[in-house]
Order: structure tokens, then sequence, then C-alpha cells
């Protein structure tokens, strides 16, 4: 429950500052122009790269390494790590 | 943003698009299916952004010293526009992150950010093809934001 609250108040925070540097004139940037200032680096253009390949890897792909769960899949890791090969 | 759409090329890409996301959701992690839904546009991304970067150095020699000036201009502009505040949330969010890892994951109590989005956001197909798109969108968007590219785009 406690997870759940901190959640709640750190993206409920981070919608409300993006909402109150959209909307207010004053020199305080988006998370979009914090984004722009990375991308003008190309330091900063390779670690967007990896944030967004990291984000798609670990919610859809899970970077495990394929032979494993294909091992894993079969029964044959279980087999290997019991029977020693 | 539709207007686009009666391009007939633009048009079936996003066919296209929507169709892979379709397939893309459709298949299970950990398995060599979901390894290649999500590799091939990490490939398509990263042949881009080398393409990019390869382009932008040729353009670099010409228009060195303009974009170094612009470049520091635009970092001394934004230091002084409260970076600090974002700064703070996503250490906030990081350490929100960790502290749900030392729990254990997949936490009741102290779930982290993967737990949250597994168990609500990933359990339907459609939720799951959605959350695809958008991180699809995401990519592009992203590389819109790449200087020489939003040069191109005023022009």
């Amino acid at each position: 429950m406690i997870g759940i609250v901190g959640w709640t108040v750190i993206v409920g925070a981070m919608i409300g500052w993006e909402a109150k540097c959209s909307a207010s004139r004053e020199e305080k940037p988006t998370f979009e122009e914090l984004l722009k200032s990375l991308a003008n680096s190309r330091r900063g253009r390779v670690f967007l790269l990896i944030g967004w390949l990291f984000v798609g890897w670990h919610f859809f792909g899970r970077y495990t390494l394929p032979v494993f769960d294909h091992l894993r899949g079969a029964g044959l890791l279980r087999h290997a790590v019991t029977h020693g090969g | 943003m539709w207007r686009g759409l009666r391009e007939p090329v633009v048009l079936l890409t996003a066919m296209a698009v929507l169709g892979y996301g379709w397939w893309a959701s459709g298949v299970r992690p950990f398995t060599w299916r979901a390894q290649i839904a999500v590799g091939v546009p990490s490939l398509i991304a990263i042949a881009v952004v080398v393409r990019h970067e390869r382009r932008s150095s040729r353009l670099e020699s010409t228009t060195k010293l303009l974009k170094r000036r612009s470049r520091v201009a635009g970092q001394e502009g934004l230091l002084g526009r409260g970076v600090a505040v974002w700064v703070g949330l996503l250490a906030a969010f990081t350490v929100w992150e960790v502290v749900g890892l030392l729990a254990g994951g997949s936490s009741r109590t102290l779930p982290t950010f993967s737990d949250l989005v597994d168990n609500y956001l990933l359990r339907l197909r459609l939720e799951r093809f959605v959350l695809f798109i958008l991180w699809l969108w995401l990519g592009k968007s992203l590389f819109s934001l790449f200087p020489n590219r939003q040069r191109r785009d005023v022009e």
C-alpha cells in the first residue's frame, strides 16, 4: 500500500510540475524541453536511445537471453543443472 | 495530425505499424518471438540514429561554431529555468524504484514501477497493444527532438 501511495505522489508531482511548466510563461522547462536539451549533445542522444531501448526490452522483451528461455521451455536447463550438462 | 494519413504511403505505414503492434502485443514475453518483436524496431532505431550521427558529424564540420554557440546558450538558459525540480523528481522516481527492488521485487507493499505496469497495464492484449504503439511513438518523438532533424522539419 505504501508503495502505491509513493508512486502516486511521485507520478502525480511529475504530472503537476509538467502542467505548471506548460501553463506558466516563466522560464521553466517542460519535460519535452528537458529531453530536447539532452538531444543537443551526442552523449545525450545516445542516452535517450538507450533509455528508449531499455523501456521496450524491459516491458515487452524482458531482455532475457533467448537461448536460456528455449532451454527452460524444453526443460533442458533443469536437466542440465541436475545432471551436470 | 490526421491530414498526413491521406497520403497512401503514410496510411500504409500506419497500418503496417498497427498490424505489427497487434502481432507484437500477442507474443509472450521471455520468448524468441518477443525478442524479435522488440528487436526489429530497436535495430531500426539504432540504424536511424547511427545514420543521423554520421550525417550530423558531416554537417558539424561546416556549422560547428554556430552549433556550439546555440548548444551553450540552450544549456545556460535551461539551467536557470528550474531543471533542479525535474532532477529531484527523477531522483525520487529512481530511489523509489530501488526501494522496491531492495524489497525483493514483486512486493505487494513496495512494488516497483515495472510491477505496477505489469499488473495493471500489461494484462490484456489491448493494453499491451496500446503501450507497444506508445513505445514506438515515443521513439519517433524522441528522434524528432534531435537537432538536425528539427532544422529539417522547419525547412
